[in-house]
């Protein structure tokens, strides 16, 4: 096996590494993923020669008939407010940025809409979810997980909301939603459809309709 | 449009990749003797024999490297007697994918007999990416013996 000269710069001054400087790159880009360098290392591994195992892997499953694709699964993003673990259908989704300032407006005491943020120069209605559900801020600080806005349109007005973490996207099947159990908070508990096992962690599979609404109802 | 990225050497090309069926690594083949040069083998495909032909041959008389990065792509290809049917292209540094606008694409400006499937050409970060029209890439001679394959 060749030996590669690779620079893992990632993991000294990029998203996995502690050391100061931090890397320039990290403002503009925000995660070492969208750097070059990195894809680069990465393409550099895919120029080896493959292992044998793995190809008599790959000779051994495309013998075999295609699995049939369950094609009534739904996908939803999964994120973090605080520390109850959240699923918002993926269709609603439209951007998931990094926080940039958010302005204030004077003289409103509403505490779901917090203001507005500039996201690629369009101003969106900063809301916050984790007051419409009754949610305290995190206690256990990480410090590897980043404040996300994730962006949410109905086809009638966009929303931006702040999230602790952005985990990933699932794909559930009806079957996969479970009960919302009775020891969940009422406040959250009605825009909840049912529970979701994701990765040892239940998530709350949010009702799209009626956050729409409540946020609709609030500003 | 997505377009998947691939080389034949130095140069880069495309593939629509609504006419890819799926992308496998460049797995042991039967060898099928006194075939064209450019056609390395067959594998079971889901079941299905499926032919694969290497397109560094085609394109530069020489075998594709053994990289992780060189792959089988397999599309639906509709052979001379007009029966589809899944077959193999080998390329290099199959890594990527790109999305492409329909006004992006132009015609080379240079046609001959023999490069009629690169009828387009795309910009992308200022690379010239040649688009390889699937359908019409073998020449005669191949998917003559294609043809004949099946019956």
């Amino acid at each position: 096996m060749t030996t590669l000269n690779i620079n893992d710069c990632w993991n000294k001054i990029g998203v996995w590494g502690s050391k100061s400087p931090r890397c320039e790159k990290l403002k503009r880009l925000t995660h070492c993923h969208n750097c070059e360098i990195y894809s680069q290392a990465g393409s550099q591994l895919l120029s080896r020669p493959a292992e044998e195992s793995y190809l008599l892997e790959w000779k051994n499953n495309l013998n075999q008939p295609r699995q049939e694709k369950n094609i009534n699964l739904k996908s939803a993003l999964v994120f973090r407010m605080g520390d109850e673990w959240f699923a918002l259908a993926s269709k609603l989704v439209k951007e998931i940025t990094h926080c940039d300032k958010h302005h204030s407006l004077p003289h409103i005491k509403n505490q779901v809409l917090r203001g507005l943020v500039n996201v690629h120069g369009e101003l969106l209605l900063n809301v916050s979810l984790g007051y419409l559900f009754k949610i305290n801020k995190s206690e256990s600080s990480n410090k590897h997980t980043q404040e996300r806005y994730i962006i949410i349109d109905d086809n009638e007005e966009s929303f931006a909301f702040p999230a602790t973490e952005v985990r990933d996207i699932i794909h559930y099947d009806m079957d996969d939603i479970q009960p919302t159990p009775s020891t969940i908070k009422k406040d959250t508990s009605c825009f909840i459809n049912g529970i979701i096992r994701h990765k040892n962690t239940d998530v709350g599979l949010l009702n799209s309709d009626l956050v729409f609404s409540a946020l609709h109802k609030n500003i | 449009m997505l377009i998947l990225g691939l080389n034949i050497g130095k140069e880069r090309y495309g593939i629509e990749a609504m006419r890819i069926i799926e992308i496998v690594p460049l797995i042991e083949l039967k060898k099928i003797p006194l075939a064209h040069n450019a056609i390395k083998g067959l594998f079971n495909y889901r079941g299905k024999p499926a032919p694969v032909i290497d397109l560094c041959q085609l394109f530069e008389n020489r075998n594709c490297n053994n990289n992780l990065s060189t792959r089988i792509i397999i599309i639906e290809y509709k052979s001379l007697s007009g029966v589809s049917r899944p077959i193999g292209l080998i390329a290099e540094m199959v890594t990527d994918v790109m999305m492409c606008e329909t006004d992006e694409i132009s015609s080379t400006g240079i046609q001959s007999k023999q490069n009629d499937f690169l009828g387009l050409i795309y910009k992308h970060n200022h690379d010239i990416i040649q688009l390889i029209d699937t359908h019409n890439v073998l020449p005669e001679s191949i998917s003559y013996q294609l043809a004949n394959q099946l019956s």
